[in-house]
Parts: structure tokens; C-alpha cells; sequence
């Protein structure tokens, strides 16, 4: 829960001027830390602080508690931080990525900014980790709050150190006697002052503890007499308290207070059936009124919860006085939220009821809506909470543990679940097994995309009968598995087909999965196209802040790809770089294949050969994590051994070309790879008979770019045959085909520099072309990039000094640590902002970085 | 007696015998409150309440202390209670 600043308070807390001003002057500091027992008043104080607040900073106040998990806190606190504007979950959470979210939205504001996050001690270890990260890296105009019933391990020693942590501890809590005396009196009673004191003393202060007892004082006749009476016990102040405020309610509230205590949120009906009484509205209205432990969670006042430490004490008061019942009344909060839609907390009510055979169906039943909707982490909450000996009786658990098990690469175990699953399905009720058979069917779908395996998509295709998120759900499963096995036409048809029904029944998720994947799927077609289905990803995952998330890999490399072909490196890099970021390993081998090769073949451009072959082999090793072949398995293996050929390792990449299977060693790819070796031994007729299948046409190979690479490795077999004229055949139908999409990588990846140079420019219908690629193969930028001629020019002192111009040392600094005068170095950065065209010092950085003269 | 079969850390099952403790509170704990401690048996000592129980392992203290700190109780002290007559006399009451 999220309460925003315009929310005011119904009911006059009384407002604590002291601690106000305590905590005024704590927030000049980054952090400040409230740690102190439950019951203080540390939310009361944080909301009236908030409410009180005449200033311009703006300020969120969220909990730890009343989060479905870690990723809806985060949600909740960004999308307060956007004023409310819509966050959505994804299956593919991470904290670290919501860190970066947050930080980037608090640094787009220069106002003075607080983040208040209450109850802290809810926080897992590994939460508060991410939490620590936030707070150590808030922009100077923001602030943050933390309250807590412990001191917290957050291990932000530094900021202690230099001063920035403020510290309220219990004893800043505890109310003064005039503070006692002011709350009993906003409550409308009146103590004499000895019986303040006393009253003070024997609650020490506690706010729990005042206003349990301010409640019974309201309605009692002699409140001077119930002083006296609490004083002389030794019960616990709450304990005590409690007591004798149920025992003063109508026996209909008490009722309502006890049944309601099992519920973390309810409203008037949920309280009204579980009170078995009607009118509970205004009983609920009047106690968050009276400030009765009881807050609604909404602006109409609809939905409502306790204070926690007055939750717990009703929870124990129902646990002694009628242990019996509380199971009939989790089952009835169950039903009643099954009933409206809210599964997770039907589900939670349903194992604490004991329900385990209801809960584990309903579980089964939203298991899909669940997943789309970023739940993973409820999920395996959910599945956790079932006791060991229920998941053995309840098969249909499995199909939710392999649902979790494929996300997180564990494809052994989720196909044996599924395997346990399809078992049983005959032991379910007959409306559940059509939907039951439909979620195995799209769970094997989504672990075949993940293995690359095509086979096993035909028998389960049937799951396409579905409707809603379950059909769009096996469109996108069923293309990216026909997608990897090479079967691009079908792809393209089934990806569009679920991006359209994505976008049409509001599943961004999914939608942006198959536009990202669509981006690979349409290369055959064309590279534009690509491009244009990968931007598209990009940009419906940047507006839901998915941009980062795995999801959007497939269009990332696509984007990378796509420049990398073109001989443009740089852009290649950029978008390979955030691809490389957004990749989790080993949960996903055919985009991690894709990933590797496109790696490589950016080495390859930068003439960084073993950093390539490292890529490939890493590209080739993702196959034995699949079960069927990878549309790139032969590329990759082509790749790695021309690599190697290439480096010399003549032995290893023969090796490896005789390990390759039959059916495969035929491939188009694989003949370009043993041609390449040839080459390199020195043996080019060698090289064209292991070309000519592929010259001749009579294998298809997947795309143009498998045909250019062998037109080159032709034009330099010839040229070392001394065969002129089919030397420049060969080259003109490499350029020929090269043209349309400019694919100048294969130059590059073939070594064709030195054949490119024979070639007569008169004899060229390509000459254009032909000078590009011979400048990208000399390491400068594509033609017609202004840069390019500036770069060759920096002479070597120049360059000297324009290794300085990234640090803060001044020009005189610069001079002194290259022995050289200031005017020297002054002429030098002149020469280098004309040469680069720069008109600054970041301007000139900035440029030298786009040429690689620079690192970053 | 019974006994807890427990993992140690060479992954080697071996029996364990739950722990006697006894934990001591300020305040006396009315019926509301004891009914978080059903592990426990409670005995009112001055003006505080001693808890005294077989808890399986250490999750099982750690656990009633978050409840301590859930209800906002004052934590004075905790003992492990070594086997002497008189914790024997208690370790019975939980055993027979």
C-alpha cells in the first residue's frame, strides 16, 4: 500500500510537534532510521509527519507488509513515484533492475524528495540488500525514511561515517505526560493529572498501549477507577488492555473485531459474512473514526486493515477463544475472495483453512493468469506453503512446479513434472482436465522453446483450440520453437498471429515476447523488416520500463545484428552491449546461442579473431543443452572452425569439422567452414570442390549471407589459382548479392581484403560498395560517416594528449605530466577539436569515444 | 523422549535432542497473550513471566522471540537450562 500525499488523515491524530520537529531536522540528513518495538506509534507518527508537511518536497510513504511480494513493493514505490502512473509486473523480476528504475526516476525530479518505507523489518535479507543499494546511491535532493521494530543490517557504514544517518530511537517515541494528556483529551476524556501520570508511567509511554486504554476510558463511566485498577496490575499493558476494551464493545463488534483478525485486508462484506451480522460498514467506518487500530486502505474508505500489533492480539484472542472456528473462517474468506476473483488470497485462505485439495486447483487454474501477470515469486510462495505430504497427493501441483522450474533452467526436472502431470490428469474432476490438458500442452510448448525442440510442437499444437491468454500464450510458444528449428515461414505466421491477440486482450507481456521475437523471425524476409518488429519490441518494452528485462533480448540482438552486418560496429556494439545486460544465463540456450554468435562476429569486424572463436564455441556449446537443432547450430560450428582455420590451428579446426554428423556436415555453412581450411593450408582447388555444392545451388541455405561468404572464399581460391576471370565473377556475385542488404560482414569474416584490392575498379558495377568495405576492413567507420578521414590524421603526440582530455587534470596538469609546455599542449588540443570537429573538451571526448580512440 | 532428526553440516543425519529454555518477560501475560506460546509453560515470577519449554532446535527460539517482538513484550532474559533436578522435574511435565 502506497498512501499518497494528497491523502489526508480523517481523524486528528494528535500531532506530536516535538517529534516533528525531531524528525524535520533528522531529514536534513540522507537516511534516517526509526527502530523501535511494535506499537510506538512509529506509522502514526510517519503519516501525521507527512500530512503535516507545508512544504514543496514531495514525499511517498509505502510498507514493507501488505505486499503480495518484493516486486509489487518495488512497483508500488515507482509507480508513486510517478504520480500514480501505471507499473506493470513481469514473470522476469529483478530488484537490481527496479533499483536502476527507481534511481532514474528520482534523478528526472530536482525537487527535495522523501521516501518513507515503513515497516521495514519485513524485508528479507536480500531485499534490505537492494534497499541498502538505494539508499547509498539517492540523489542528493532525496532523502529516505526507514521505520523498523529492530535495528536493521543494512551496511551503510560509509554514510554513518561521513554523517549522513539520523537516528529516533524507542525512548524519542515514548509519549511525555502532556502528550498523554493531549491524546486522552482528543478523545474527549479527562484525567485528573495524577491519573495522567500514573497512566503514563504505567504504560511507559507506549502509543499502543495509551490508546487501547483510551478506548475503554471513552465509554467508561469511572475513568479515574480504571487508572487505578490498571496501575495495580502486573499484566502486560497489551495483554491487560485488550481485555477490557473487548469486554466494553457490543458483543456484534466483538465478533467482527476476532472473525476479521485472520484477514490482512477486508471490507464490510467480507467482515459481514464473517461476523455472520449485517451493518458492518458504518461499525468499520466508526472505529477507523474513533482511531480504533483500524485504517482504510483506500480514498472510499472500502477496504480496511488493523494496526499490526492489534491484528496479532485479536488473532490470539480468536485462537484461544474459539480455536475451532478459525478454520471455517479462512474457508469463508476463501470462497468469498475465489468468488470475486482475488486468487491469491482465496488460495492463502484456502491453505490455512486446510483446504489443501481446493487450494491446489485453484492454484493449477490461475496458474497461467498468474505467470502473465509477473507473480512468480507469489507462485512459489504459494506452492512452498503446501506441506510435502500434499504436493505428493496432488499431482496437479507439478504442472506448477515445471512452470517455475523452465523459467529458471531447470529443464530435466520440469519435464519429469510434466511427465507426473500428464500422468495424472485422469484423477481430476472432469471440468478441470480440458483446461489441465491445455496448461501441460502449453507448458511442453514453453520448455521446447527453451530447448529448441521441434518435435514435440506438432503433438501439442492442439493446444491452439484455446482462447485468451492461453491461445496467445502457445502462438508465441509454438513460433519461437519453429523460429529456432529453422521453420521461419510458420514463425512469422504464428508470431504475428500472437502479437496481434496479445495487444488485443491487454497482455503487453506477451506481445512484446513475440514483436521481440518476430524481429528474428522476419530477417529472411528482410533486414528492414526486422529491424522495424525489433524497435517495436523495444519501444512497447520501454513504456511499460521492461527495457531491460529478458524479454526484449531477441529484438536487442536482432538491432545489434543487423548495424554489424552492415560494417557499422559501433551501433553494433551499443545495442550488443545492452543485450549482454538483459541476457540471464542458462535459462534460455537458443537466445544465449544467438547471443554468443553475434558476440563473435563483432570480434570478427574488430579483427579480434580469438575473442571470436571463444564466442562460437560458446555459441556451438548451447547446442547440447537443446534436444533439437538450432536453426544457427551448423553457423555456429562453421564459424568456430573458419575461426580457427583462420588463427592457423589447422589440426584443431580439422578435428573439429570431422566430428561434425553426416546430415549436418552438408550443410552450406559447414562446406564454407572446410573450404576455409583448405584456403588457409594452401590447397584452393581443395577449397572450390568444397565449395561447389554450395556455388551450384543445390543445397538452400538460410539466408544470402552463407552464399557471399562462399563467393568470396571462391574469389580467393581463383586468386591464388591465378584464374583472373573467375576471380572476378566470383567477387561481383558476392557484391551483387551483398548489395541489397549491405552484408559486408562476410568480408571480413573471410578475409577477402587482399582479393578485394585485385579487384580492377573499371571491372566493378559495385564500385562504391567495393570502397566501403575496403574501409571497414582497414578499421575505419563506414563511408560517408565525416569521422572516419578525421581519425587516421591524429599524430601521435596528439593522440598523447588526447588521452588526458577524459581525467579533470587541467591543460598545465596535462603539460606537466608529459614534460611538455602549456602552449604545447594547448596548440595540440586545438589541432585535435579541428581535427575531430569538436568544439569542447566533452564534445572532442565524446567524438574520439565514437572512433575508438578512446575507451569508455 | 522424542527425538529430531537434524542435518549437520558434512550433510551426515544424526539424532538431536530438543533444548530446555526458559525465557523471562516483563509483565504478567494474561490468557490473549499465552496463547501465542502454546510451546510453553508460564509461571509468574514478581513482576515477571518466565517461559519455560522444549524447543526442537534454535529456529524454534528465533521464533518465539518474533513473536516477543511481535506483541511489543519487553525480552529480560533467556537460558538454556542445563539437566539439574529441578529442570528435570520440568523437562517431565513435557515428556510424560
Amino acid at each position: 500500500m502506497v498512501v499518497d500525499t494528497g491523502r489526508r488523515t480523517l481523524v486528528r491524530l494528535i500531532d506530536r510537534e516535538r517529534l516533528f520537529s525531531t524528525l524535520d531536522q533528522a531529514v536534513e540528513k540522507r537516511v534516517t532510521l526509526i527502530s523501535a518495538p511494535a506499537g510506538s506509534g512509529k506509522t502514526t507518527l510517519l503519516r501525521t509527519w507527512i500530512d503535516h508537511l507545508r512544504d514543496n518536497r514531495r514525499v511517498v510513504f509505502t510498507s514493507a507488509r501488505n505486499h503480495e511480494d518484493e516486486q509489487a513493493f518495488w512497483l508500488d514505490l515507482l509507480a508513486a513515484l510517478r504520480a500514480g502512473e501505471a507499473t506493470v509486473p513481469t514473470p522476469t523480476f529483478s530488484s537490481a533492475v527496479m533499483v536502476e528504475r527507481v534511481l532514474a526516476q528520482l534523478n528526472e525530479h530536482r525537487d527535495p524528495f522523501v521516501i518513507a518505507i515503513d515497516d521495514a523489518h519485513e524485508f528479507a535479507r536480500d531485499a534490505l540488500v537492494h534497499i541498502a543499494t538505494l539508499i547509498a546511491r539517492l540523489p542528493a535532493h532525496a532523502r529516505a525514511v526507514l521505520a523498523s521494530r529492530h535495528d536493521l543490517r543494512l551496511g551503510i557504514h560509509q554514510l554513518r561515517l561521513s554523517g549522513e544517518v539520523a537516528e529516533i530511537r524507542a525512548t524519542n517515541l515514548e509519549f511525555t505526560e502532556s502528550e498523554t494528556r493531549e491524546l486522552l483529551e482528543s478523545s474527549g476524556i479527562v484525567l485528573s493529572g495524577e491519573a495522567v501520570r500514573t497512566l503514563q508511567q504505567r504504560t511507559e509511554g507506549w502509543a499502543a498501549g495509551l490508546r487501547l486504554a483510551a478506548l475503554s476510558l471513552a465509554v467508561d463511566s469511572d475513568p479515574e477507577t480504571f487508572v487505578a485498577q490498571f496501575s495495580g496490575s502486573n499484566r502486560v499493558v497489551a495483554d491487560y488492555l485488550l481485555a477490557e476494551m473487548l469486554e466494553r464493545q457490543p458483543e456484534h463488534v466483538q465478533r467482527l473485531l476476532l472473525t476479521t483478525s485472520i484477514l490482512e485486508r477486508f471490507n464490510a462484506d467480507l467482515a459481514d459474512l464473517l461476523a455472520e451480522t449485517s451493518g458492518s460498514d458504518s461499525i468499520l467506518l466508526d472505529l477507523e473514526d474513533a482511531n480504533a487500530f483500524v485504517v482504510s486502505l483506500d480514498r472510499q474508505r472500502s477496504w480496511f486493515r488493523y494496526h499490526h500489533l492489534f491484528r496479532e492480539l485479536l488473532r490470539l484472542e480468536l485462537r484461544r477463544s474459539t480455536p475451532d472456528r478459525i478454520a471455517e473462517l479462512h474457508r469463508r474468506a476463501a470462497g468469498w475472495f475465489a468468488d470475486r476473483g482475488y486468487a491469491i488470497e482465496a488460495i492463502r485462505h484456502s491453505q490455512a483453512a486446510g483446504d489443501w485439495q481446493s487450494a491446489a486447483w485453484l492454484l493449477t487454474d490461475q496458474l497461467f493468469d498468474l505467470l502473465v501477470s509477473g507473480h512468480n515469486e507469489t507462485i512459489a510462495s504459494l506452492l512452498e506453503a503446501f506441506p510435502r505430504a500434499v504436493r505428493i497427493d496432488h499431482p496437479e501441483l507439478a504442472l506448477v512446479d515445471a512452470a517455475l522450474e523452465t523459467q529458471q533452467g531447470r529443464f530435466e526436472e520440469a519435464a519429469r513434472d510434466l511427465d507426473v502431470a500428464q500422468r495424472e490428469a485422469k484423477t481430476l474432476p472432469a471440468n478441470l482436465q480440458a483446461g489441465y490438458g491445455v496448461g501441460i500442452a502449453i507448458l511442453r510448448l514453453g520448455l521446447a522453446r527453451r530447448q529448441g525442440q521441434l518435435d514435440s510442437v506438432i503433438e501439442q499444437a492442439n493446444c491452439l483450440g484455446s482462447c485468451g491468454v492461453l491461445r496467445a500464450m502457445a502462438l508465441m510458444n509454438l513460433g519461437i520453437v519453429e523460429m529456432w528449428s529453422g521453420r521461419l515461414a510458420d514463425a512469422d505466421r504464428h508470431l504475428r498471429d500472437g502479437a496481434e491477440l496479445s495487444q488485443e486482450i491487454g497482455a503487453p507481456y506477451l506481445h512484446v515476447i513475440c514483436l521481440s521475437s518476430l524481429g528474428f523471425a522476419s530477417k529472411v524476409r528482410s533486414f528492414a523488416s526486422a529491424r522495424d518488429h525489433s524497435e517495436r519490441a523495444v519501444e512497447l518494452a520501454q513504456r511499460y520500463g521492461w527495457e531491460n528485462e529478458t524479454i526484449v533480448v531477441p529484438a536487442l540482438l536482432t538491432l545489434a545484428g543487423t548495424p554489424i552486418w552492415a560494417g557499422d560496429f559501433i551501433t553494433g556494439e551499443r545495442w550488443l552491449e545492452r543485450a549482454q545486460k538483459a541476457m540471464k544465463p542458462d535459462t534460455n540456450p537458443p537466445e544465449e546461442m544467438l547471443l554468443h554468435i553475434v558476440s563473435g562476429m563483432l570480434h570478427v569486424g574488430r579483427n579480434r579473431l580469438r575473442d571470436a572463436l571463444t564466442e562460437f564455441s560458446e555459441a556451438e556449446r548451447m547446442q547440447s543443452r537443446m534436444l533439437g537443432e538450432h536453426v544457427l547450430a551448423a553457423q555456429a560450428i562453421g564459424w568456430a572452425i573458419s575461426t580457427k582455420a583462420r588463427l592457423g590451428l589447422l589440426d584443431d579446426a580439422r578435428g573439429m569439422l570431422a566430428a561434425v554428423p553426416s546430415p549436418r556436415a552438408a550443410a552450406p555453412e559447414i562446406r564454407n567452414a572446410a573450404a576455409a581450411i583448405e584456403l588457409e593450408a594452401g590447397e584452393p582447388a581443395a577449397a572450390l570442390a568444397e565449395l561447389r555444392d554450395v556455388l551450384d545451388a543445390h543445397t538452400a541455405p538460410i539466408h544470402d549471407f552463407v552464399l557471399v561468404e562462399a563467393q568470396l572464399l571462391a574469389a580467393r581460391a581463383y586468386l591464388e589459382l591465378e584464374n583472373e576471370p573467375e576471380m572476378i565473377s566470383s567477387l561481383e556475385k558476392a557484391l551483387g548479392l551483398a548489395e541489397r542488404e549491405r552484408l559486408l560482414w562476410p568480408f571480413a569474416m573471410t578475409g577477402a581484403r587482399d582479393v578485394l584490392t585485385k579487384l580492377p575498379r573499371h571491372k566493378t558495377a559495385h564500385a562504391a560498395l567495393l570502397l566501403e568495405i575496403v574501409d571497414i576492413l582497414d578499421g575505419l567507420s563506414p563511408r560517408g560517416n565525416a569521422l572516419s578521414t578525421a581519425a587516421g590524421e591524429l599524430s601521435a603526440t596528439e593522440l598523447r594528449v588526447l588521452r588526458y582530455l577524459p581525467t579533470n587534470l587541467s591543460r598545465s596538469d596535462i603539460a606537466r605530466e608529459l614534460y611538455v609546455s602549456v602552449n604545447t599542449v594547448n596548440t595540440h588540443v586545438r589541432n585535435i577539436y579541428s581535427k575531430l570537429g569538436a568544439a569542447s573538451r566533452t564534445e572532442a571526448v565524446e567524438r574520439a569515444r565514437q572512433l575508438r580512440l578512446l575507451g569508455h | 523422549m522424542r527425538l529430531h532428526q537434524l542435518l549437520n553440516e558434512d550433510g551426515v543425519v544424526r539424532s538431536h535432542e530438543p533444548k530446555l529454555y526458559s525465557i523471562r518477560v516483563k509483565g504478567h501475560l494474561g490468557a490473549t497473550c499465552l496463547a501465542a506460546f502454546p510451546e510453553m509453560v508460564s509461571q509468574q515470577r514478581g513482576a515477571d513471566c518466565v517461559l519455560t519449554g522444549l524447543l526442537p532446535d534454535r529456529s524454534a527460539l528465533f521464533g518465539i522471540l518474533t513473536q516477543i517482538e511481535a506483541l511489543g513484550l519487553e525480552l529480560i532474559e533467556i537460558r538454556r537450562l542445563l539437566p539439574n533436578p529441578e529442570s528435570a522435574e520440568i523437562s517431565k511435565r513435557f515428556t510424560s
